[in-house]
């Protein structure tokens, strides 16, 4: 059983008491028997120290010691609110917004993704980098010449996205981004199911039944995580298909859409041009590595079979668009739009924490200018270095550690704030949220800070004569911590200026681009997205035309309406989506040899549409 | 009773202090002072435990499950802690017991070498 403090104690008296006795009765004077024992016991300080040793071990000791300092501490920092409130919430700023940052760096760059293996789970990506075109996708013969032909993948999964109008599942015809995939693709990203089951190889092909597999998001925003809405029969475009599933959260990629459909429910994914054309390329591709295959052998035989497939149908590659393949991980691919901003971010936080310490740090030493005189003091009555510094350290650990709570519960409306910034370079951001990782980062860098603090002041030298701050007794200012409060005052200060430039900067662009005259004048306009109607009608259908006619006409005779525009994309919004590209030719240009004809987005609008938007561009051809 | 002047003693052989004090409390409890006591009377005045070293290694003993410590009242009236062999205790005393035959046997050999045979 260990023993307390009195049975030590105790334990020596009785040592000592039969020692005299001892003595005593041999015959011995009583007080020189007392001091026989004592001289043959040893120095008891010593030897009851070496025994607590036995049971406390030096490590124990002085953490209680830091506990009765850290009591202390608070009382005194009581007395002293304004300062210590100061401390605690710059302290906590800091502390928060980098724990809020490397979070959201945790959660977008190092964490894997919920995929089956997700090591093995590849993309893949063809670009034309001649004609600018980052991402060409893959046409179905393409797709079907890597299927039979590469060995170090051992599945292939394809997406495509598609915009439905849905009708089922709402109460009104809604337009829908849907992805269309066929058999193999969720087995090849390894995602499960949370409600009924995912589409599989049975339902691929032509003759399958038309089936939908709804996303998280949807399924629990839009739909308040219904578990009825499987087995529902729904309507996409001209259609149906029945829900058979909800898929597990996961990263939405290459797009986030609502619902994920098999290929029958796309008439244009089973016509001929889709199926036969190999430059009708709007299919991303997807592969898991083969058991035993390196990523790298992987690349190596996609790039060679890559590279026979472009000789040998010459016709379908642009000579000038020096067409490439890349093999990237997914979640590589996921992540590295992000790296460089995320990592400054964590850099900008970096500089926020040193400014903050170094303010507190110039507090701290103001306030230990007037504590020199009890240091002094204490030093004077034989404390050591150790005990000194103990104390500061209390203190500097009970002010970083109500930093640290506070910093970590200021954490979570930044991680918020920060992920929606960064889901604009990846949609892994969308899926971040606070992890108890913020919690180790806001204790680590509230003990560091702690340290760092305790370290500032200067200590009362034993060598140097005490006599001044101790006779008197109150503010004095010593060469040593002049300079220290200079150092840190630049340090702030420095940094500072480097913050202030960069927000300054981003300001100024930011105000920039909310001024620009970018000819269009949105004030005025307000945009619709309407479902085309439903009922079997294609893209160009004479019905079609009729439908936009009659809502423009029907719309335009609105009191306060001063025009209306149909068109396929809303500008400014939905800039730099994907879009269909098309081949034209300009007419009276020939191409040169070898030369193509240019391609570019197509965009098909009516001619108000410029009316509408633009106010000082002229139109040249009113309607 | 110390006959032996101080620079006749002998120092105490490193590592053995446990070992006496298990075989002292073979004979039944004992507190602190009366097993110094009888380590010095039992080796004839020759070996003289530091209450330094003795009480350390008591409380060591005590941590490691060999012996049990509990308070009683002297024969001299005096209320003193009295340490107890335990059960793990006799085990330990015999393994050390068999470690220090062994050590005597070799260092013997070695200091004092048998002729050799022809």
């Amino acid at each position: 059983m260990r023993p307390d403090e009195r049975d030590l104690d105790e334990e020596i008296r009785g040592h000592l008491a039969l020692s005299v006795r001892e003595r005593i009765d041999r015959g011995e004077d009583p007080e020189a028997a007392r001091l026989a024992a004592l001289r043959e016991f040893g120095y008891v300080p010593a030897i009851r120290d070496s025994m607590r040793r036995i049971w406390f071990s030096r490590w124990l000791d002085a953490a209680a010691a830091l506990g009765r300092e850290m009591r202390f501490a608070l009382r005194s920092l009581l007395r002293a609110k304004g300062l210590a409130a100061t401390v605690v919430v710059t302290l906590a700023l800091g502390i928060g917004a980098n724990a809020a940052i490397f979070s959201v760096v945790r959660g977008v760059l190092l964490r894997p993704l919920v995929n089956r293996d997700e090591d093995r789970l590849i993309y893949i990506r063809q670009s034309a980098p001649g004609l600018g075109a980052e991402n060409t996708t893959f046409s179905v013969p393409e797709i079907n010449d890597f299927r039979s032909r590469i060995t170090t993948i051992s599945a292939f999964g394809d997406f495509s996205t598609v915009d439905f109008t849905m009708i089922g599942l709402s109460d009104e015809p809604r337009v829908v981004k849907a992805g269309v995939v066929g058999g193999s693709f969720f087995e090849v990203m390894g995602l499960r199911p949370v409600l009924g089951r995912l589409l599989n190889p049975q339902d691929d092909g032509p003759k399958a039944a038309g089936a939908a597999v709804l996303t998280y998001r949807f399924w629990t925003t839009s739909l308040n995580s219904d578990a009825t809405v499987i087995g529902k029969a729904i309507r996409l475009g001209p259609r149906t298909a029945t829900v058979v599933g909800v898929l597990e959260p996961s990263v939405p990629y290459p797009a986030d859409t609502e619902i994920i459909a098999n290929v029958v429910t796309s008439p244009h994914h089973l016509g001929a041009t889709m199926v036969t054309n190999r430059s009708h390329r709007m299919t991303e591709l997807f592969g898991r590595l083969a058991p035993g295959a390196s990523l790298e052998a992987a690349r190596a035989e996609l790039t060679a079979v890559h590279a026979a497939i472009v000789r040998e149908h010459p016709e379908a590659y642009s000579a000038n668009g020096n067409v490439q393949l890349s093999v990237k991980k997914l979640r590589e691919q996921i992540a590295s739009p992000a790296r460089t901003i995320l990592l400054m971010l964590l850099a900008a936080a970096a500089v926020v924490f040193v400014i903050a310490c170094s303010n507190v740090a110039n507090l701290i030493l103001a306030r230990s200018v007037r504590r020199e005189g009890e240091l002094a003091v204490r030093a004077a009555l034989g404390a050591g270095h150790g005990a000194l510094r103990r104390t500061l350290l209390a203190e500097s650990l009970v002010l970083c550690g109500a930093g640290a709570v506070l910093g970590v519960f200021l954490a979570r409306p930044f991680v918020a704030m920060v992920a929606r910034y960064a889901a604009r370079f990846s949609v892994r951001a969308l899926e971040v949220t606070v992890d108890p990782s913020v919690l180790w980062v806001g204790a680590g860098l509230a003990m560091a800070a702690a340290v760092l603090l305790a370290y500032v002041p200067r200590l009362p030298s034993p060598h140097a004569p005490t006599g001044l701050g101790l006779t008197s007794g109150s503010v004095r200012i010593t060469p040593g911590t002049n300079r220290r409060l200079r150092i840190f005052a630049t340090t702030q200060i420095a940094f500072s200026f480097v913050l202030l430039a960069g927000a300054g900067m981003l300001l100024a662009t930011l105000v920039a681009l909310q001024t620009a005259n970018t000819g269009y004048d949105t004030r005025q306009v307000v945009a619709f997205d309407i479902p085309t109607s439903a009922t079997g009608v294609g893209l160009g259908d004479a019905k079609v035309i009729d439908f936009y006619q009659e809502a423009t006409r029907r719309i335009g005779v609105l009191p306060g309406v001063e025009g209306v525009a149909v068109g396929s994309f809303v500008p400014w919004r939905d800039a730099g989506g994907q879009g269909l590209r098309i081949q034209f030719t300009v007419e009276g240009d020939k191409p040169a040899d070898g030369e193509e004809n240019p391609r570019n987005r197509y965009r098909p609008a009516s001619s108000a549409l410029s009316l509408t938007w633009m106010t000082r561009t002229s139109c040249s051809d009113p309607p | 009773m110390s006959k032996t002047p101080d620079d006749q003693r002998l120092e105490l052989l490193q590592g053995t202090l446990d070992m006496l004090v298990l075989r002292i409390l073979q004979w039944g409890p004992q507190h602190g002072h009366g097993i110094g006591q009888a380590i010095r009377a039992q080796s004839d005045d020759l070996l003289k435990v530091e209450t330094g070293s003795l009480y350390p290694a008591l409380h060591r003993l005590e941590k490691r499950g060999w012996l049990k410590s509990e308070w009683d009242v002297s024969e001299a009236n005096q209320r003193a802690k009295y340490y107890r062999l335990t059960a793990a205790g006799k085990a330990q005393l015999l393994r050390e017991q068999d470690r220090w035959s062994q050590m005597v046997s070799a260092i013997g050999r070695i200091m004092n070498p048998a002729p050799a045979k022809e």
